[in-house]
Order: C-alpha cells, then structure tokens, then sequence
C-alpha cells in the first residue's frame, strides 16, 4: 500500500518537529506513498500534542506513545522496524529536515537496481552555513550512482543513518536493530546491516538529508564519545569473526581510526586524551592485525600509541589539533594540497 | 490550608437534591475537614444557588464558584473545579447522588496503602422501584492479581477495567494536570472520554469488588425518550475523538471500545426509527462501519449483534436498518419481549 515508511523517533523536540514532520509531507513522490511512524519516548514538553494534530489530520501518520522514557533514539527505531507495513524504510531524527526528493530518488534507484540499500549524502547546518558531506570518491562511469556488491559491500565506510533507504525484509529477516545498551549505535547498525547486504547503491553527488547540529544533544567532543565507539569497534569485530568476514577488519576499521584522531584533536585536556588512546592501544592490541592507514598524520601518531609511548602521542594530538584550530595554519595546509 | 480530597459537584437547578448530595459528603467518616468541598453553580435558575451560599458561609471547607452563563454540561464545573482545587486527590458527585459514609475513607486508605493511581468500587442504582447492586465490569484476561475483597490492575491492564463512570472513584490530581485531561462539553460520554483517558497513565489501579460506596438515583426516562439521530451521531463524534487520543499507545482498541459500540447498536433499536429519515440512519451506520474498520474491531457482540453487524460492515445498510426495527418491535411488545427473554436464556 505503502512505497516507503519513515520513522521518526521523539523525545522533547518541540522546536523542530513541525519542520521535520514537514518535510515528509512536501516529498516530490507524494505524503500518499509515504507511512510516517511518530515513536514518543514519553517526551515532556508539547511534542505529544504536535504529534496528536498530525495523526488526526493525516491517516498515513502513525502515533506510537510511551508510558516509560528509554534514554535513546534507538528504542523509537526498533519500534519503527517493527511496525512498517512498507517494504522499505528510512530513519529521521526529530530535528532534522529531509530534502524534497530524496524519497523519490532513493525509492527509484533501489527498485531499479533491486539493492538492500540506496542512499546519498547528507549536508550539515549548524543554522550558519551547510557543508556536504560526502564519502566516497571514486566515480562510475556512465552512471551518476555508485553500485557496490559483495565484498565490497562490507567495506562501505559510510556508517550513517541519515539519508538511507533500507530493505526492511533483510532487516527483519535477520534480527537487525538498533541496541539499546550500547553507544556508538549506528556505526554499530549499519555495520551489522553491511554484513547481510548484497547489493547498495550510493548516489554520491546528490545531498538528501540535512543534518541540524544547532542543539545537537549528542556530543562528538567528549571522551565517553570516543571510548563508547572503540568499545563498539570491539564488539563489531566480534561479530565479523562470527561471520567470518574478519579479512574486512582493516578496512572497516581504517576509516574508524582517522575519526577517533580527528575527534581527539577537539579535546581539550590532556587527561582525556590519554584515557582515549590507553583505550585505543588495547583495541589494537586484541586486534591480530593492523589498521591500514593511509594518512601520514594517522601514521605518525598511532605509531607512538601502539608502543604505550602515550604522552608524546598526546603532545602530538595538541599540536595537530591546535593547527586546525588556526586559520593561517589551515590555509597553508590547504595551498600545499594534503591528502 | 491544604486539604487530602477535593470533591467537585457541578449543580445545576437540583434545588431537591442537592442537600443530600452535600450532606453525603459532610458525613463523611474521612472527616469533612480532610475534605475541600467545590460547588461549581452552573447558572441555576431555581434555589439551588441559595443553598449553595448557604453551606458556603457555614463551613470554611466549601467553596462555590457561581457561573453567571449556563454551559449545559456538567463538564465545566468538574474541569474548573479541578483547576481550583489544592489537594492532591479528586473525586466526583453529581447532584443527584450521594455517597456511602465509608467511601471517602476505603478509596483513599486503599490507594495509599497500594501505592495506587486509581481506586473504585462497586455502586447502586436506585430508581422508583428498586434498588440494582452494580459491579463494575472488566475483561477476565487482564487482571494482575485478585483477592478476596479487591482485584488489582497493573500499568498495561488497566485499561481495561471498564469502569466508565466517575463518582465511585479517586484521582489523582497530578496525573489530571500533567496529562491535561478534562472533560468535554458534550451531551454524552464526557465521563468515559475523561476515565478512559486517565487510566492510560495509571500504573496500578485497584477495584474494591465487596464495598458499594456510591449511591446513584437513577431516572427512568433515561435511554428511550432522548436519544435521536443527533444524539448518536455526537456520542459517536465523542468515541472516536478518544479513540483519536489514545490510538499510539498500542491497546487493544477492539476490546477497549466493545462496550461503545455494543450500546450504539442497542439505542438504536431502541429509539423510534421511524421518526429519523432514513439518510441519517444510513449516514450514521456508515459512520459506524468506518469507526469499527479503524480500530479493527473484531470482538464478538452477542450472536444476534454479530449477525446485523456482518451487513453493516458489507454496507448492507438496508437490511441492517430492518433487523434493528425488528429488534426495535420486539422491545417495544411486552409480549414478544418475553419470547425474546426466553430464547435468550
């Protein structure tokens, strides 16, 4: 009946939601084809009633109410899974907008190509300005997507939520969710989810989903961020081994390692820095192999955390991370055109 | 001065019972001081609003509030009241009835000692010629616990413990506010949108199945005089406004609205169809069918319930309309009434 659910899981987002909830609505493939799940996690403020007036108006906008809080967006997900009628889903957070057509490209292209999973770019606003964000920089020819099969599937190194169109029947069929317990959780998912796909589609140039960090309650730029996704990577590559696709673990992880330092370069004491690579280290250690590390940077310093010398590597962070900072220093960098 | 209970009686023109109804509630074994009082006159025309000041100036714990518009409902007075009241427990009277001595004290010992957001009891209604012992009706399947004096509701069964009306109960009042629940001004059903719409919040409710603390005087010119097309059509509006507010939190919809839909087909046998155009009645089934396709209505509702509501949900309206008229028949003779009693038996 349906092409494609969304589901939006709420908690306390009054000041956004009516944007949010818009955007599905104006969708180029028309709200009719669409089945919008509204999951509240028991939020206090006047999202419930927002939610109310468009469940009344609308009969493909669904209402999921909770009597208890769960902490997370993961709870609102899994309900969502669970409850699409439509064979293919897509996952809004209560704060972000989508671009007018990305239903519409998404559901062609995965029909089209008969893939698990099409998706795009997402672009960042931070109520100032918007930057794209883009993953892959290879092109195919002739086409305007890329398709990725097999092996390389797993590779993929883009780990989002946002800006994705899944196969819900490879999910349920199986036990794909969102868990809980842990942080790190859609790096987690989409992994776990890379591990069961055969076919994606990725259409690389075009920027569907917009991603608002004005009053991101998430924070990237805390330790507990960072332990939560090495302590993730362990629990994937856990998985992987079960799969018996831990030959990937390398390239997996590559991409997860130059987000772990580039993080590091934003934290500002010494102390936390540390308690990161002390982490970092015992991660690599139980790993019998080594990340691929393509940027000279990466190289340098995880050269001293894999040999405990972690005071030099945290003196090297600051340094690194003081250079971003500075703007003369970043248009250097630039001129001379690093990898 | 806070006081443990407010108890909130909207009056309008009950200049003959409204001493009896307050009386109750004076002679409460709670204690009348445990007790704030609210009287909402909802623009009486007769001596009621006398009688009001009266108690008003006798005792510092009644409060009245004197509309100068009638609303027609007693919605209004219970929504202000609640709004004015400064205890932490509400409960209900409407100026006809009166309370049992002992109601005040059972309802509230019982939820503290529980822990409970909800307690209620059996009741009777008293007409001109008898008196019926009422218990209040639930659904088998979701009881968490029983005993011999009570039966416990948890968080996911309360709902379904079919207690629709609202003055042989307690509230609690932050559960009222948080939750902004009110009564609507309607003709009918306000007092089931408003305690159907409270249970969804409650997490232990609690029915005292041995004590009846509630005394209803009931009329008998009730159901078969004033029910009209009208009348369906905004208790039908009613039912689905609350079906509306409490579709998200996954309940058994089809059992929680049994009971409504059950009594609409029984006032519509009832009334005079011959009085109503036929469009309307046809309207309103059509109406109905809509209703029972989204909550996905599929309980039993009696054999020959079932039976009219298969052509309903066919849109066989026509022959559903003769089978109520029949029904209508058999009702209205005295005769085939009893034929009817004996077969159902």
């Amino acid at each position: 009946m349906f092409k494609i659910s969304i589901i939006i899981p709420i908690y306390n987002a009054e000041k956004y939601l009516k944007n949010t909830i818009e955007s599905v609505i104006r969708q180029s493939m028309g709200f009719e084809n669409i089945e919008l799940l509204l999951i509240d996690d028991n939020s206090k403020d006047n999202s419930k009633n927002i939610i109310q007036e468009y469940s009344r108006k609308y009969q493909n906008i669904i209402p999921f109410f909770s009597k208890d809080n769960h902490g997370t967006a993961c709870y609102g997900r899994n309900v969502g899974i669970e409850n699409a009628s439509s064979e293919y889903v897509m996952f809004l957070d209560n704060d972000d907008v989508l671009d007018e057509e990305i239903c519409e490209k998404l559901y062609d292209l995965i029909i089209e190509e008969n893939a698990d999973l099409s998706c795009c770019n997402r672009l960042i606003d931070d109520g100032k300005s918007q930057v794209s964000y883009s993953f892959n920089k290879n092109k195919t020819a002739g086409k305007n997507y890329l398709i990725l099969e097999n092996d390389d599937v797993v590779t993929f190194n883009n780990i989002l939520v946002h800006g994705k169109l899944f196969k819900k029947s490879v999910l349920i069929k199986n036990n794909l969710r969102f868990h809980e317990d842990k942080t790190s959780e859609d790096f987690i998912f989409c992994t776990e989810c890379y591990l069961h796909f055969k076919k994606i589609v990725y259409l690389d140039e075009y920027n569907g989903y917009v991603w608002n960090i004005v009053d991101s309650s998430i924070s990237h730029t805390n330790d507990a961020y960072l332990i939560g996704n090495i302590d993730a990577s362990r629990y994937l590559y856990n998985e992987l081994k079960k799969a018996n696709k831990d030959q990937f673990a390398p390239k997996i992880f590559k991409f997860t390692l130059s987000v772990i330092f580039r993080y590091c370069f934003t934290l500002r004491s010494s102390q936390d820095i540390k308690k990161v690579l002390k982490k970092l280290y015992d991660f690599e250690d139980e790993l019998n192999f080594s990340i691929e590390k393509d940027l000279l940077y990466i190289n340098i310093i995880n050269f001293f955390v894999i040999r405990r010398k972690f005071t030099i590597a945290t003196i090297l962070i600051k340094i690194m991370g003081a250079m971003t900072r500075n703007n003369f220093i970043k248009n250097i960098y630039r001129k001379i055109g690093a990898s | 001065m806070n006081y443990i209970i407010s108890v909130i009686i909207p009056c309008y023109n009950a200049e003959n019972t409204i001493k009896r109804a307050i009386n109750s509630v004076i002679n409460q074994s709670f204690g009348f001081d445990n007790i704030e009082l609210i009287l909402y006159d909802d623009a009486s025309t007769d001596n009621t609003p006398n009688i009001i000041s009266d108690y008003a100036d006798k005792y510092p714990n009644v409060v009245s509030i004197f509309s100068k518009n009638n609303s027609g409902h007693p919605s209004k007075g219970r929504n202000i009241g609640v709004q004015h009241s400064h205890s932490d427990y509400i409960m209900f009277l409407d100026n006809d009835d009166e309370y049992h001595e002992d109601l005040c004290k059972n309802l509230y010992e019982e939820l503290i000692s529980q822990n409970a957001d909800y307690v209620s009891c059996g009741y009777i209604n008293m007409d001109e010629i008898n008196n019926h012992v009422m218990n209040v009706p639930y659904f088998k399947d979701y009881i968490t616990e029983e005993f011999d004096d009570k039966i416990i509701f948890d968080s996911s069964n309360a709902i379904y413990f079919e207690n629709r009306i609202i003055w042989n109960c307690i509230f609690k009042k932050d559960i009222i506010s948080q939750n902004n629940l009110f009564f609507p001004e309607s003709d009918y059903y306000e007092d089931i949108f408003f305690s159907t719409k409270y249970m969804v919040f409650v997490n232990k409710a609690i029915y005292l199945k041995n004590y009846f603390g509630l005394y209803r005087h009931v009329r008998n010119d009730s159901l078969s005089n004033s029910f009209d097309m009208d009348a369906l059509n905004n208790l039908l509006d009613v039912t689905i406004n609350l079906f509306e507010d409490i579709k998200g939190y996954g309940f058994n919809n089809s059992l929680i609205f049994k009971g409504e839909i059950y009594e609409f087909f029984t006032r519509i046998y009832i009334q005079n169809l011959d009085k109503s155009s036929k469009q309307d009645i046809i309207s309103f089934l059509r109406r109905l069918k809509k209703f029972e396709e989204d909550i996905k209505f599929n309980t039993s509702l009696g054999f020959i319930f079932n039976f009219i509501n298969y052509f309903i949900l066919k849109e066989h309206f026509e022959i559903s309309l003769f089978c109520f008229k029949i029904l209508g028949k058999i009702y209205r003779s005295n005769f085939l009434r009893k034929i009817y009693r004996k077969l159902i038996k």
